[in-house]
């Protein structure tokens, strides 16, 4: 390096010299061209080197840090396969998994996809179709729960990603709340109280008045929209149209309703105030699913264990889910295949997977045989996978399209506008929506 | 006798070429390029189906797009004025002879342009949130309040918020540009006036903005191409979302979400054109208006 830079100098201070030296200029030059050359014989050394070694890799692009437990295991299952995983940070993570796609090169082989994009990434053509052989993966998604295998399928059936998560949802409530509050804090009580929407609110009323103000029902109007949006029977586009499906209709009811009589806390969904009150103790119910109990309660509120338990509310619903699709232009597609059977069938490492790391599958086979076994003392011993595993089983199959995450971001920022009250009347708020799902998305008719 | 001197090597563009090739790589071809998606209708797969001046046409008739235009302008006229007006009287205070610690109170207006346009966004973002905002505690604490207010609910607060950040960065910028036009006043004219008795607000106003007027257009047209191009600061603090009510979806955020979150990118590249159009004519009216102060000047 140091040779290169004083013959950097040396080429650069000749130049300098106006040209007096031409001799020494080609000198200079040459010698710049045989340090290159130099360099380039390093690089392409390194990578013949490697090339000798003629080990099969496997690329594989995450946002989640889930995927690096499941590589450290799949490594020592298979010693002779390496891994390149690629980890970027969920922020831009689908853009450049796009523009990778668009682009055709480097494209990993396997990638994990999170539900909002999910539908979205979909329906891209360059995903193998993993229903034909020799993958045959619904020998796979059979086992699992139905609402996953609908997520799974692209338009026409075919299998173009595996879950390896169960994210049926519940309410997670607080047990010393529940008891001051509704008198018990049995599973099967609480679940009982809170079995319909008027229930709820009714509780929220009640205990807002009884603790002046400082505990809520629900956290957000979020908690409603996550039941909601998981029972609709019709998806936001059908044939071209949009459609405003009628529980989507009535969540404006419920959210409205909650908000005026103080049922929801008015928090945030995932903002500070939002994971502090985990802790304060100000709020019973949140909606959240399976993977909520690590990563939002564990993690905001580690000193509430023991405090927390499951019901059931109005209706099942599920929340999120990571998807693991293959490159149909993959060459390494025998491999990536092994990766996503392992992760999402194989039952040593699936059984390994959910116990040290409470992670409930999208197998509801396995989900059933560690359901009686499996207990969390952060939920007072509640054996959550059973809670789940039957949890699962009601999730109804929400229909979804491409358009999804798009125009549910815009269907939130009018929620949010007419619960602070820029948007008054509720006929309102559904025009302004539609509006501006036509203006975004000009081959959607979104008249009414 | 000059021709025999004249050197006639070539050497001269190889030290101008690393700007051209640059400048063709990542300036020229991606503009014309772009000019060319903008007559398409491409997501990204395939090859992109070329469909003429649709993309323009619905440019044309988009409400969405002047929403962002007049986000954008008055998200720049509220930030400008108090930005150029404030650092002119700084720099007039800085440039007199009796400040002591100059340098000091130069730097310290300056720091806040160092500062990333996008943890600043974040800040405040923070301290304007609804339910644990500092702002908000800090007005129930002196009971201005009882409940916390829904800042970033409100439309026009939200676009003053983002008028008072860009005001906040930028200030200190204008500040130093404005000192290095004071310091090129020459010292002659100002003891003439001195001599000829005249008061520190005279010399303010009869020869020192005067003959800061350049800087002065300066600073308007570099602002106006900065300003309509204002991304970091309302992206971050809204979580790119432009809310509410896309009160605070400047330009280049409407033509970031179409392209690169809604992947149309032949619309996105006409928004982009659009732009394009939209800044060469604010410049044109600067360069009439500064043409005309100099001939002016120098009929004088």
């Amino acid at each position: 390096m140091k040779q290169f830079r004083l013959q950097a100098i040396v080429c650069f201070s000749n130049f300098s010299k106006g040209g007096a030296n031409r001799k020494m200029i080609k000198k200079g030059i040459s010698a710049l061209t045989i340090v290159l050359l130099g360099l380039s014989l390093i690089l392409s050394g390194c990578s013949s080197s490697t090339s000798a070694k003629n080990q099969k890799v496997l690329t594989i692009w995450t946002f989640t840090d889930e995927a690096k437990y499941a590589v450290k295991e799949f490594k020592k299952r298979y010693p002779d396969i390496k891994v390149n995983l690629l980890f970027i940070t969920n922020d831009n993570y689908v853009q450049k998994l796009i523009s990778v796609l668009q682009a055709g090169k480097k494209v990993p082989d396997v990638f994990f996809v999170e539900n909002t994009y999910w539908p979205q990434i979909k329906q891209i053509p360059l995903l193998e179709n993993l229903s034909k052989a020799p993958f045959n993966a619904t020998q796979i998604t059979d086992q699992q729960f139905q609402y996953i295998q609908d997520i799974e399928k692209d338009e026409k059936g075919n299998v173009k990603g595996l879950g390896y998560q169960g994210t049926p949802g519940a309410f997670y409530y607080r047990r010393d709340l529940a008891k001051k509050y509704l008198g018990t804090d049995d599973p099967d009580e609480v679940s009982q109280k809170i079995s319909s929407w008027d229930k709820i609110m009714a509780i929220g009323e009640k205990v807002v008045k009884e603790s002046g103000g400082k505990v809520h029902a629900l956290s957000s109007w979020s908690d409603i929209d996550i039941v909601q949006s998981s029972n609709i029977k019709k998806p936001w586009v059908v044939d071209g149209k949009l459609v405003i499906d009628q529980a989507r209709r009535d969540e404006l009811d419920l959210t409205k309703k909650a908000r005026e009589k103080n049922v929801e806390a008015k928090y945030e969904s995932w903002g500070s105030a939002w994971t502090a009150s985990m802790q304060e103790g100000t709020v019973m119910f949140y909606a959240e699913p399976t993977w909520g109990l690590p990563y939002i309660f564990e993690s905001n509120a580690p000193k509430t264990s023991g405090k927390w338990g499951l019901a059931n509310g109005p209706k099942a619903f599920s929340n999120g889910g990571t998807f693991i699709a293959m490159y149909s232009k993959s060459h390494h597609k025998d491999l990536a295949w092994k990766f996503m059977k392992f992760y999402t069938s194989d039952p040593t490492f699936s059984k390994k997977l959910a116990k040290s790391q409470q992670y409930f599958l999208s197998n509801k086979k396995i989900d059933a045989e560690l359901a009686s076994e499996l207990t969390s003392d952060f939920l007072a011993g509640q054996k959550y996978f059973d809670f789940f595993e039957k949890a699962g089983e009601a999730v109804p199959s929400a229909p979804q399209t491409k358009y999804d995450n798009d125009i549910n971001s815009i269907w939130n920022s009018k929620m949010n506008d007419y619960l602070n009250g820029r948007i008054k009347t509720k006929a309102k708020m559904l025009k302004e929506f539609r509006t501006e799902v036509g203006h975004d998305f000009p081959e959607i008719d979104a008249n009414e | 006798m000059f021709s025999k001197t004249l050197r006639k090597d070539h050497y001269g563009y190889l030290f101008i070429a690393p700007f051209f090739i640059i400048f063709v790589i990542f300036g020229l071809y991606p503009i014309v390029y772009s000019f060319y998606l903008s007559l398409c209708n491409w997501d990204g797969f395939g090859n992109p189906v070329i469909i003429g001046f649709e993309n323009y046409q619905r440019l044309l008739g988009d409400y969405m797009f002047y929403k962002s235009l007049f986000n954008t302008l008055f998200i720049w006229g509220i930030s400008v004025i108090p930005q150029l007006t404030v650092s002119l009287i700084i720099a007039v205070i800085l440039h007199e002879k009796f400040i002591k610690g100059k340098s000091i109170f130069r730097a310290v207006f300056f720091f806040p342009n160092i500062v990333t346009a996008a943890s600043l966004g974040l800040l405040v973002a923070l301290i304007f949130s609804w339910q644990t905002g500092s702002f908000n505690n800090l007005l129930m604490s002196l009971g201005f309040i009882h409940d916390p207010v829904n800042w970033p609910s409100r439309p026009y607060f939200m676009r003053l918020l983002v008028s008072g950040i860009l005001f906040w960065q930028y200030f200190g910028y204008s500040m130093i540009i404005y000192i290095a036009g004071l310091q090129g006043i020459s010292r002659d004219i100002l003891e003439a006036a001195e001599i000829d008795g005249a008061s520190k607000t005279q010399v303010f106003f009869r020869i020192t903005l005067p003959l800061l007027r350049p800087i002065m257009i300066f600073q308007v047209v570099t602002s106006i191409i900065g300003g309509m191009q204002i991304f970091d600061q309302p992206y971050t603090l809204t979580n790119g979302t432009g809310d509410p009510n896309n009160s605070t979806l400047t330009t280049v955020m409407y033509l970031y979400k179409i392209a690169f979150t809604r992947y149309q990118y032949g619309y996105g590249s006409a928004v982009a054109f659009g732009l394009f159009i939209i800044i060469v004519i604010f410049s044109i009216i600067s360069f009439v208006l500064m043409n005309r102060r100099s001939k002016s000047a120098t009929s004088l």
